[in-house]
């Protein structure tokens, strides 16, 4: 269990450099042929390793990935019991940094409550403790000596802002000048990326726009005209305000789905994650992802905050 | 979201790209790596690619394939030769850098070789050398073109895939590259035939090009079709038992050349003047120590929990003996020295053929910190699943988004949750001051009767008195009058509890006793 070990020398090391993370996913998955068919470079859906490794640390919420000086670099999260109702009562999720004295100490607080330590594909161990009240898993996070955040996916939704267009003060950009970067403009019909060429772009007064050089993807929202440099999660859900159907949401299974095209902004994402500890489910049929285990309340949330509705 | 890493720095504009390609000055090449005359070039000004993307990299970058051979001397690789007319190679890779960089020193191009589960090679590529002061990102110009390099780690760069390698095996390679006070050059000596050893030890997967073999290693050969009969005997002599062939028809291996798999060899064989280059085939007699696999944090040092397996190839004799710490070792069932401790926490010395060699195992110390990692002015910062809010505001509860004036236990224990307008949501999470007893409509006077509700968020009885010395303070008198204004408001508007049940009610009562006689005492 590669994750597991890659979440360890996370915890050990503290914090580092972006060529450090890959390169002690390079030196952890290199005998994991097994479990990538791809092999250590690239996962099943040809997306580089340590990429989907990091997204799935980054939403499980066990590390944050920045920028700084342009320079990329990684710090792991301290260790938090993430906490959220359930129908049972109120179920916690270890996250953030691990040592093995940690693990135990939390599987030892939890042993007298529902605690299930459940072995995910390709992420570190999930380990989850079920109460029937707050207080039972307050103590017990006492007793771990970790801290416990109630209610986390709902904290996190009510600290984000919404998807909303750039003000006035938000600073207009240009296209970036050259000949070698490679534009895709994104068909809000099809939900997929379009080739287009320069003066296309230019020309155009809604959409969104990649531009790739080398290792290097910036994007751009034309609105009204004017061109705004944003992430490219909330260029995308600005754009799809005008194009509702993006989230389905079954209330019965407490399952949201969209097109993995349409992949939400990190954080929103980090909240979906948290409601059962688990990565979305990609499914190569249909291209969409799934989040389990979504309370209808989290649901209207998330979609309120990417201007979605709900279908 | 503004600091996610999907977003990457600009890069420069690509016309600036290629400003690198200055003409460099010479430099020796090692005896190692001197070329032989056999003259090639290679397309040049092909654009290429890093390997590297913080933000998506799908592929390393490929090497375009080299044309007719040209005005550029290639360097050529000098295979191992007799012990006495050569410096002894140093372990079990080909030539190690010097520690200390020198100026214009020439650096290793290693080649790797990863294997797919069908068999089929999957990845060929090199892997350039780095030193310590190196730039983490540097362009390079070679027979080749312009290319990029970024840090992989503190002693190599990101491998480049080669996309057509017969012509680089065969003829060798070599970049330049410039920093600000120095260049660099790196050299793959063009050879016939690359003996790869396990990449584990240099923290790679798949198999690293090795000076020779090693005794008792699983190894990878990599050789001309041409060579075929000659390395097949050559491994025989070696004592290769367990060994395969697969030739160009197998996807990924260079036309014109052979991939020799698990070769293990078990005996050693003398090298000889005759056909130089198949001396890479006649395993060493050296001991060395491997390290391989656990979770190692640095050069030296594991984590304690997860050791490296500890292995020594070579030539052993009958009186061979390891120990560690002083411990005699015993060998586990995957071939690995083990010894009483050899896994516990602490340095440890393990110490063979008057050899001594040291490795540290760790345990992770619990010092990890949150830092408000996105912050997006709410008050409350995020970092992983914690969310950190400021100072005074220390205790996290859940609100209904129509009852944001919150009353705590203590009179004077009064809060206005800064409401979010932007969004339809039943409740948020919201951080107070005080632990909060109930929630209450912003205005409850003016509240619609019929919909606003009182809601019970922690059963805690009123404080009953009031401290004298504080109600001769204004601010907490202004403070005190408003938590008893908002629940005598609530009060007199009758407004239904949410929870209706005799609990509340009676809690509700209490809290509406004690704020009439604060107002009676404080009129």
């Amino acid at each position: 269990m590669r994750a597991n070990e890659l979440l360890l020398w996370l915890s050990a090391r503290s914090e580092g450099s972006w060529q450090q993370f890959r390169a002690a996913v390079e030196e952890l998955y290199f005998a994991d042929d097994d479990s990538y068919p791809g092999g250590v470079g690239t996962n099943e859906g040809g997306f580089p390793l340590q990429q989907q490794l990091r997204l799935d640390f980054e939403c499980l919420s066990h590390a944050e990935f920045f920028e700084r000086d342009s320079r990329y670099y990684w710090r792991v999260a301290p260790p938090t019991l993430a906490a959220h109702p359930v129908a049972e009562g109120v179920r916690m999720i270890l996250c953030g940094a691990r040592s093995p004295a940690l693990r135990e100490r939390v599987l030892r607080a939890g042993q007298r409550l529902g605690c299930e330590v459940i072995d995910a594909h390709g992420v570190p161990d999930v380990i989850r403790i079920l109460a029937p009240e707050l207080s039972l898993l307050s103590d017990a996070a006492s007793q771990a000596g970790i801290y416990l955040q109630p209610d986390a996916p709902l904290a996190i939704l009510s600290h984000l802002p919404r998807c909303d267009p750039p003000s006035r003060q938000h600073p207009q950009s240009e296209f970036p000048q050259g000949r070698d970067w490679r534009i895709r403009q994104f068909d809000p019909d099809r939900l997929n990326w379009l080739t287009i060429d320069r003066r296309d772009a230019q020309a155009a007064g809604t959409g969104v726009f990649e531009f790739q050089l080398y290792d290097s993807w910036w994007y751009f929202f034309r609105w009204k005209r004017k061109t705004f440099e944003l992430p490219r999660a909330i260029a995308l859900y600005l754009l799809l305000r005008r194009y509702p159907g993006v989230l389905r949401y079954n209330a019965l299974l407490r399952k949201l789905s969209l097109p993995s095209s349409c992949r939400p902004p990190r954080l929103l994402e980090r909240a979906l994650v948290l409601c059962s500890g688990f990565p979305p489910v990609f499914d190569p049929a249909t291209r969409n992802l799934t989040y389990i285990d979504v309370p209808p309340e989290i649901a209207r949330l998330a979609a309120e905050l990417l201007r979605q509705p709900l279908t | 979201m503004r600091g996610c890493i999907a977003h990457a720095s600009r890069p420069e504009a690509p016309a600036k790209k290629t400003e690198a390609q200055t003409e460099l000055p010479k430099t020796s090449l090692t005896a190692d790596e001197a070329p032989r005359g056999k003259a090639f070039a290679i397309a040049a000004g092909a654009s290429t690619q890093s390997s590297l993307a913080v933000s998506r990299a799908l592929e390393g970058p490929t090497l375009p394939e080299p044309q007719t051979p040209g005005t550029v001397r290639p360097p050529t690789y000098r295979p191992p030769a007799a012990p006495t007319a050569r410096r002894r190679a140093s372990g079990n890779g080909e030539r190690l850098p010097s520690p200390t960089p020198t100026t214009n020193a020439d650096l290793r191009l290693r080649v790797q070789l990863v294997f797919g589960r069908d068999g089929a090679v999957k990845i060929l590529a090199l892997v350039p050398d780095r030193r310590e002061g190196m730039p983490s990102e540097l362009e390079i110009t070679g027979t080749q073109g312009a290319l990029r390099l970024i840090e992989l780690r503190d002693d190599c760069y990101d491998p480049v895939t080669l996309a057509n390698p017969a012509g680089f095996l065969r003829h060798g390679i070599e970049w330049r590259g410039r920093g600000d006070a120095r260049s660099w050059r790196w050299v793959l000596g063009g050879r016939e035939l690359y003996v790869l050893a396990p990449g584990d030890e240099f923290g790679l997967h798949g198999f690293i090009s090795a000076s020779r073999l090693s005794l008792n290693q699983r190894h990878t050969v990599l050789a001309d079709a041409g060579l075929r009969d000659a390395v097949s005997a050559a491994l025989a002599n070696a004592g290769c038992a367990t060994h395969r062939i697969i030739d160009d028809g197998t996807p990924g291996v260079p036309p014109g050349w052979i991939v020799c798999r698990d070769v293990i060899p078990t005996r050693p064989v003398p090298m000889s003047d005759e056909h130089e280059i198949l001396n890479a085939l006649c395993p060493t007699h050296d001991l060395e120590p491997h390290f391989v696999g656990g979770v190692r944090i640095e050069r030296n040092t594991w984590l304690a929990g997860s050791p490296p397996r500890i292995r020594i190839t070579g030539e052993f004799t009958d009186e061979f003996q390891v120990m560690i710490d002083g411990h005699p070792t015993h060998l586990a069932a995957d071939g690995a020295h083990e010894a009483p401790n050899w896994d516990s926490a602490g340095e440890h010395r393990l110490w063979f053929a008057d050899r001594t060699v040291s490795y540290a195992l760790r345990i992770i110390s619990e010092g990890w910190d949150g830092w408000p990692a996105h912050d997006f002015g709410t008050g409350a910062a995020i970092c992983g699943a914690t969310i950190l809010p400021s100072a005074s505001l220390r205790h996290p509860v859940r609100i209904p988004l129509k009852n944001p004036l919150l009353i705590g236990p203590q009179p004077g224990e009064i809060f206005v949750c800064p409401v979010r307008d932007d969004v339809r949501s039943e409740s948020i999470l919201a951080f107070v001051p005080f632990n909060p007893v109930w929630a209450l409509p912003s205005d409850p006077l003016h509240a619609d009767k019929r919909s606003a509700r009182i809601v019970l968020l922690h059963s805690r009885p009123p404080a009953t008195g009031v401290d004298s010395a504080k109600r001769a303070d204004c601010d907490f008198r202004r403070t005190l009058w408003r938590w008893i204004e908002a629940i005598n408001d609530a009060g007199r508007k009758q407004l239904a509890l949410d929870r209706d049940d005799g609990g509340a009610r009676i809690l509700w009562k209490r809290y509406r006793a004690v704020a009439k006689q604060l107002w009676r005492n404080m009129r």
